[in-house]
């Protein structure tokens, strides 16, 4: 809709657009030292940094308007036009003839100024709304290395990235998404490494994109899921700008959303979910073995309460046998049966973890001691729980917090009960039959079109070179190829010399 | 949850099975086979002077028709899978075909494990399992832990026998031998001990054999480490022997000759080639009663020699296999030690 | 791989190859073997060997001729509709009875080891609805899986035989070579059913996501997997002496279950074998129900593989459910592997290897003729 010529008409428009909005500023006033000539301002308050508004556009315009011969004031274009590049002290302006997108940029929280006859608006980008600033990182935390995180501002949030990859070839590409919030979507990725095929796929899926709206970056990634049905999450969300900028320097593509302290990168393999941004920041032989552990740990936090009720009540006969009179010894007087046992205990768990995450955050560490501590210790001693399955469940849990992905944990945390189940029917004959439903969901699942299990199945379509960041962390200087994310003609990752003692050699 | 609960066919907690330690078997009063089990009483196990084990006895047809009477009379389920130690008492030792019947009943129990230590008693079974080890307060363990111990330390003279190999055994030729567990002393002071074998030909019992007549055994078959000698005013210990068994033909009748090849270590005295070759006299006169007893007394082939025969010497095997018994008792046993002492 | 487009790679079809052949082959192929030929078994596992690459060779050089069709298509182009049919239909019952076999000796084999009072329908239920949860998923999501699979199926499986080989008395393998060749080769004859399934290779041909090297890749799993055949059954006949392992329905199994693993906190190996046959039933299983349903939905030219997929699964219960017990299994298999068997593994690629030859010199000559 264009900009109509008669100011009133405007003003008409945004009064009644804005109906019933206590929060909109405007006012009409007069340009120069005739009166014929009308302007308008109208902008949201609260939104928009009110010192750059009046100082450096709205008090600069009208006097430099002072100054103007009378016969500017008859044309009313050429009278905008000087205006914009004469009067006003600021560098983001931007010319706008669409009186609806005139209306989104106030509602993104910029000024717009009319001027009677122009069929034009001068919108003044001054965002200055609320924000939080650049915080710490507060759930992927690491010993060694920066800890800023992503703030609720996509702007703050592109710099932080801009900060770190200092390539004319990152695009931030923004996008609109959402019918009634109008959200800012932007895909970051460097040009000449991301996969094209990836990268249309993903504009492809945030076209498809139509609901009211998006307030979290959460909402946006189930929207572009491959398989919804799957407890796994098949993009990779962080909160950190580091990760995300190695994400982009592999070839990813980051998506970030307004409003949304995180960044979604994709495509995404299990693999990826078990590192952690500071595995590259010490040394290979240690974070080896920590990669190990944790693979362990997810093995743990998936299997353990399965493998305790398969063998000790199908078959005792694996373990030692004094571990197995030992058990058998615990277990005297318990009235629940060793599937209750653990299933109660695992929910109980379960309840602690949710319960510490709701509450305020000084009550919530005491939670964790009495629920895990008192509650568990009682338990015990009032012959309830076996204080094996107590130390299973404790191990599970511990097991589970050693993941770097929450949202991995997550997807483990809810197949636990799967094993459990399975292996409480069928021994260890359920407990494998669950493993491989398991298996068989990952070998199907795929994250924009790259196998989810990938380097583990399919490592060949890069030429293995994938696994030397997957049980093990292999020294940097070993990975000369990029990961499979990235485009095939531009793999290239480094070409570090010879490393090591230089001055051994003459 | 409840269809959780309501769909099991083997579930069994953990508390609700009866561990059963360890199995003796004896020869009835009235019925064929008497069983006795030891089971874990896992109330009692935690601290306490008591043995924490409950002994079971019923009588039945087979093994395993008493074994089940068993399992009617107490309120768990017999469980085999931590089976340690399976003692046979002699009446039924006397007897192949309870022997044979013990065997099959045992070794077609999927729970017990083929590796479980068989062992043999001159007295009942029963008597044996009442008695308490010192080491530990279970029998079955106590036996366990003394062959897995012995693995790596031959200093106790002990020949191992397993399910499995004791059903191997009953297979190829009926003979085979299984250490011996027996009593010292009366009443509640008596103490287990274990030495010597029982000697199993055509599936029964041809006669125990005391410690000192086995000691040639090992030199024979196995591995003698860790076994100290003493002769004259030196002691040394053994750190390897290797038997090397040959057939050869003479006159019609087989000669057998073994060479041991023997490393060992000067622990006390001193080394003079005279001790060296008292001790290389000591271990072929061990061999020889070893082998006399085994040939002259029982005529029982406890060396598996037919065996050594057959895959060594198919052609020699084609020709004297079939009589073995006589081939046996007419065979010539001769023996060359080379013993090596190091300081 | 960007994109579904139901192709594998040669080592994914390695992978598989490997997983299906290999478990349930190796059951009893001790015991089946030591029965005729006593401890000169393992020749006749090298003599299956033997056969089983030349079939191979036999199989990858039709695929080769028909790259990128389906069995039923380049069946009819050789013999027409009606034949094509029937060798589908041939075909789709061996591989359903296949699976009908391999279930009942898994879930025999699950009585005796862990679950002794579990009904044979629950295994069966579970262990069907497994493998069509996995048919259901496509040949990509079956190629990714095998490749993970073989990984957990090898290491267990060469780190209790490298453990075991400490404590077996090898030198009951002597004498060597005594058995006859007669005995040999009916022991050779056994040992190639093992090579059961081999005719998935006919099938695999529009997968395919690089024909070159096929025949190559294909000839190296079935070697490898001979090479393992023999050296489990010669360690297996070793570890319990000719006569003992004949005593045993699964000596493999017993024999795994009976290795003493050094400083282990497991008692006796439950978990290690479980995966292992597990993952093999599965495997087969699996692949089965994948082709024949293929099978049955070319011949029928309607409807979707899934539907094909549930139609078997009733069959292949019901099937298995029939054998009495344990000794009319073997008996039934051994019948079975005479008439099925030998037509499929042996006859059927011959006929096809033949025709296309036959079609081919025939187009050569066409080809000059027009050529002059």
């Amino acid at each position: 809709m264009k900009i109509y010529h008669n100011l009133d008409e405007i003003i008409a428009y945004f009064d009644n657009a804005f109906k019933n909005s206590g929060d909109i500023v405007s006012r009409k006033f007069h340009i120069g030292s005739s009166l014929s000539r009308f302007g308008f301002i109208i902008y949201i308050d609260g939104m928009i940094d009110r010192q750059v508004v009046e100082d450096r556009v709205l008090t600069q315009m009208l006097a430099s308007a002072q100054r103007l011969p009378e016969h500017f004031f008859n044309e009313p274009i050429s009278l905008f036009d000087t205006l914009k590049e004469g009067g006003m002290t600021t560098a983001d302006l931007k010319e706008e003839e669409d009186l609806e997108k005139a209306l989104n940029a106030i509602l993104t929280g910029d000024a717009a100024i009319f001027v009677d006859g122009a069929c034009k608006a001068i919108i003044v980008s001054a965002k200055g709304f609320p924000n939080r600033g650049v915080n710490e990182a507060s759930i992927e935390v690491v010993v060694q290395g920066s800890n800023e995180a992503f703030s609720d501002v996509m702007r703050i949030n592109t710099a932080l990235l801009r900060k770190r990859v200092r390539d004319v070839n990152l695009k931030i590409e923004q996008s609109i998404v959402g019918r009634r919030t109008q959200t800012n979507v932007a895909l970051c990725y460097l040009d000449d490494v991301v996969r094209p095929v990836v990268l249309d796929e993903v504009k492809k899926r945030l076209e498809n994109i139509d609901i009211d709206g998006i307030l979290d970056a959460g909402v946006l990634e189930e929207l572009i899921e491959e398989d919804i049905s799957s407890p796994f999450p098949q993009c990779q969300i962080t909160e950190r700008p580091d990760k995300a900028a190695s994400g982009i320097l592999e070839g990813r593509i980051a998506i970030l959303v307004d409003n949304s302290p995180t960044a979604i990168l994709v495509p995404c393999t299990m693999n990826s979910l078990f590192q952690a941004s500071d595995d590259y920041s010490q040394g290979w032989e240690i974070m080896s073995f920590v990669r190990i552990l944790r693979f362990g740990a997810a093995f743990f936090a998936l299997a353990l309460p399965g493998l305790y009720i398969a063998i000790t009540t199908f078959h005792p006969n694996m373990l030692p046998t004094v571990l197995a009179f030992k058990m058998a010894a615990a277990r005297e007087n318990i009235p629940l049966p060793a599937v209750m046992e653990v299933i109660m205990m695992e929910f109980a768990f379960e309840l602690l973890r949710e319960a510490g995450l709701r509450l305020p955050r000084p009550i919530g560490s005491s939670i964790g001691i009495i629920g895990g501590i008192i509650v568990g210790e009682a338990a015990v001693q009032a012959g309830l729980v076996s204080p094996i399955v107590v130390i299973i469940v404790a191990l599970t849990g511990i097991a589970s917090f050693a993941i770097p992905n929450y949202a991995l944990v997550s997807g483990f945390r809810i197949t636990k009960f799967l094993i459990i189940g399975l292996s409480a029917v069928l021994g260890l004959l359920g407990f494998w039959i669950a493993l491989l439903i398991l298996l068989i969901h990952l070998a199907s699942l795929k994250s924009f079109g790259l196998p989810y299990m990938f380097p583990f199945a399919a490592g060949e379509i890069n030429g293995f070179s994938d696994f030397k960041d997957t049980l093990f962390r292999a020294p940097i200087v070993f990975m000369k190829k990029r990961p499979i994310y990235a485009n095939p003609e531009n793999c290239d990752r480094q070409h570090t010399g010879k490393l090591g003692n230089w001055h051994k050699k003459e | 949850m409840f269809a959780l609960m309501a769909f099991n066919w083997d579930r069994t907690e953990m508390e609700d099975r009866a561990f059963v330690v360890t199995i003796g078997i004896d020869k009835g009063e009235d019925a064929p086979f008497e069983v006795t089990m030891s089971i874990l009483d896992a109330e009692t196990m935690e601290g306490g002077e008591e043995a924490p084990r409950v002994l079971r006895h019923a009588t039945g047809d087979c093994p395993a028709s008493a074994m089940g009477q068993i399992g009617a009379t107490i309120s768990r389920s017999v469980y085999f899978g931590h089976t340690k130690a399976i003692i046979i008492g002699k009446g039924v030792l006397n007897d192949a075909d309870k022997m044979q019947k013990t065997v099959d009943a045992l070794s077609r129990n999927n729970d017990i494990n083929m590796r479980t230590v068989v062992m043999a008693t001159d007295k009942r079974a029963a008597e044996i399992m009442e008695a308490k080890p010192e080491a530990h307060q279970m029998l079955g363990i106590y036996l366990a832990g003394f062959y897995s111990k012995a693995n790596t330390n031959a200093a106790a003279l002990v020949v191992k026998a397993d399910l499995e190999q004791l059903a191997a055994d009953f297979r190829n030729s009926g003979t085979t031998i299984i250490p011996k567990v027996t009593l010292e002393g009366e009443g509640d002071d008596a103490e287990i001990k274990i030495g010597g074998v029982a000697l199993l030909k055509n599936q029964s019992l041809a006669g125990f054999i005391d410690e000192e007549q086995m000691a040639g055994y090992l030199w024979i078959k196995e591995n003698a480490q860790g076994l100290q000698l003493t002769a004259d005013s030196a002691t040394i210990k053994i750190e390897r022997s290797k038997p090397k068994i040959r057939f050869i033909e003479e006159n019609g009748r087989l000669i057998c000759n073994i060479k041991v090849d023997v490393t060992a270590r000067l622990e006390a005295g001193r080394n003079s080639e005279e001790a060296a070759r008292n001790f290389e006299l000591k271990i072929k006169s061990e061999m020889q009663e070893t082998f006399r007893v085994f040939q002259k007394k029982y005529t029982a082939d406890g060396f598996g020699l037919q065996e050594i025969l057959r895959k060594h010497h198919p052609n020699l095997y084609k020709k004297y296999a079939k009589n073995w018994d006589r081939t046996f008792a007419q065979m010539r046993f001769t023996t060359d030690i080379e013993l090596k002492i190091r300081h | 791989m960007f994109a579904l487009n139901n192709k594998i790679s040669l080592r994914q079809v390695q992978a598989l190859l490997f997983l299906e052949i290999f478990g349930f082959g190796v059951t009893a192929l001790p015991r089946r073997t030591a029965e005729h030929a006593a401890q000169d078994g393992w020749l006749g596992v090298v003599l299956a060997v033997f056969g089983a690459l030349l079939i191979t060779w036999l199989i990858t050089s039709v695929v080769k001729l028909n790259i990128g069709q389906t069995f039923y298509d380049y069946t009819k182009k050789l013999f027409g509709g009606f034949i094509a049919s029937v060798f589908c239909l041939l075909l789709s019952i061996r591989f359903i009875l296949l699976a009908a076999f391999y279930l009942r000796i898994f879930a025999e084999i699950t009585q005796v080891v862990m679950l002794p009072t579990t009904p044979f329908f629950v295994i069966f239920i579970a262990v069907l609805s497994l493998a069509a949860y996995g048919a259901s998923k496509g040949i990509e999501a079956r190629g990714r899986l095998a490749e993970m699979l073989i990984l957990i199926v090898l290491l267990p499986l060469i780190f209790v035989f490298g453990i075991s080989s400490k404590e077996i008395d090898f030198t009951n393998l002597l004498p060597l070579f005594a058995a006859n060749s007669t005995e040999i080769g009916k022991a050779g004859y056994q040992a190639f059913f093992a090579f059961g399934g081999i005719e998935f290779l006919l099938l695999i041909s529009p997968f395919l996501s690089r024909p070159k090297g096929f025949r190559k890749s294909a000839m190296g799993t079935i070697a490898t997997m001979g090479g393992f055949m023999v050296i489990i059954t010669a360690v297996t006949i070793a570890r319990f002496g000719p006569l003992n392992v004949v005593a045993h329905n699964w000596p493999v199994l017993k024999m795994m279950d009976t290795v003493s693993l050094p400083g282990s906190i497991i008692d006796r190996q439950g978990a290690l074998i479980m995966t292992f046959w597990i993952i093999s039933a599965y495997a087969i299983i699996n692949a089965a129900l994948f082709f024949s349903s293929l099978l049955l939905k070319d011949v029928a030219k309607r409807g979707k593989h899934i539907h094909y997929i549930l139609l078997c699964l009733p069959i292949i219960a019901l099937a298995a459910n029939i054998p009495s017990d344990l000794d009319q299994v073997y008996e039934w298999f051994n019948l079975y592997n005479n008439t099925f068997g030998v037509a499929t593994m042996v006859g059927l690629p011959l006929i096809i290897f033949v025709a296309s030859m036959i079609r081919k010199g025939r187009d050569k000559i066409a080809q000059q003729k027009a050529n002059i």
